[in-house]
């Protein structure tokens, strides 16, 4: 149920933001008047297409993360900072 | 033959199964770690999907679609509403049999693999690829192109993610964004580039 859930949740996040700022309307109702109709707001085409729902999710991922940092990923290799007079 | 070039082209870069269909995706980004073990399992779903995709064409051409069974004089038979639960189990025979000789054969891919072979029997990228196959009326033998064409576009985008994978490792990456994060925007931005192979026509 709770996986069931967040998925409804991040689906319907995703899908609101590709809606709004690709046809600038939710649900099929105009919010935002659309510049080749007469309106302010030019579409933004890649909205619509495929990378856009890559790029969201990868904000949400970053926006969730860095609210509940406990799951955040280890790296594997962390570059290290040195101090310059180690380096001599 | 150019028909058959163009189809593959078009299955493999054009309407790529991962990077513009979204299928596929949670072995996508769980097996993209490393580049040989992606290598291992581009190679497995290119040989599942080429097989799984020409075998269901047969099926559904003589067994399923409606009016298929004409060779045996039940013309009117619609069977299709079979068509899910057969090509399920086309590849789950499939799967199991590639399982059995990379145990055999290949114990260290196999071990790499884990739980993601089996997996491919529900990988939707090889489901996919049978019901674009119906929907879209293939005959046999574009049937076994447009297999083995989406299986490659599907493991080239895998591979490639994996090279990206491996270089990042080096890379700083805020925290928040570690591991899964980047990575979905580093597909985002390859899912850009294959857009850019649209519009190709041979």
């Amino acid at each position: 149920m709770g996986h069931g859930l967040g998925y409804s949740i991040i689906l319907v996040i995703v899908a609101t933001f590709r809606e709004l700022l690709g046809s600038g309307s939710i649900l099929g109702v105009k919010l935002l008047p659309l510049s080749n109709e007469g309106g302010w707001y030019t579409s933004n085409g890649l909205m619509l297409l495929a990378p856009s729902a890559f790029f969201i999710i990868g904000l949400l991922i970053w926006a969730v993360r860095s609210w509940k940092p406990q799951q955040q990923e280890k790296p594997d290799y962390r570059i290290q900072v040195v101090h310059r007079t180690e380096v001599i | 033959m150019t028909a058959y070039l163009q189809l593959f082209i078009q299955a493999a870069f054009v309407e790529n199964l991962a990077l513009s269909f979204f299928l596929g995706m949670c072995t996508f980004l769980a097996v993209s770690k490393r580049v040989d073990t992606a290598l291992g399992l581009g190679a497995a779903v290119i040989v599942v999907q080429g097989i799984t995709v020409a075998v269901n064409n047969l099926i559904h051409q003589y067994l399923l679609q409606e009016g298929a069974l004409a060779w045996i004089g039940l013309a009117e038979v619609d069977l299709s509403f079979l068509g899910l639960v057969t090509y399920i189990g086309v590849i789950a025979a499939l799967v199991q049999i590639l399982e059995m000789i990379l145990d055999r054969y290949f114990p260290a891919l196999y071990s790499a693999l884990g739980i993601f072979l089996p997996l491919i029997t529900v990988n939707c990228a090889i489901l996919g690829g049978s019901l674009f196959m119906v929907e879209r009326d293939y005959n046999f033998g574009e049937s076994l192109v447009y297999g083995l064409g989406s299986g490659f576009g599907w493991a080239l985008a895998l591979v490639a993610l994996a090279g990206i994978r491996e270089k990042l490792k080096y890379s700083d990456v805020p925290n928040g964004l570690q591991g899964l994060g980047v990575t979905f925007i580093i597909v985002g931005l390859m899912s850009m580039a294959f857009m850019g192979f649209s519009g190709i026509q041979l």
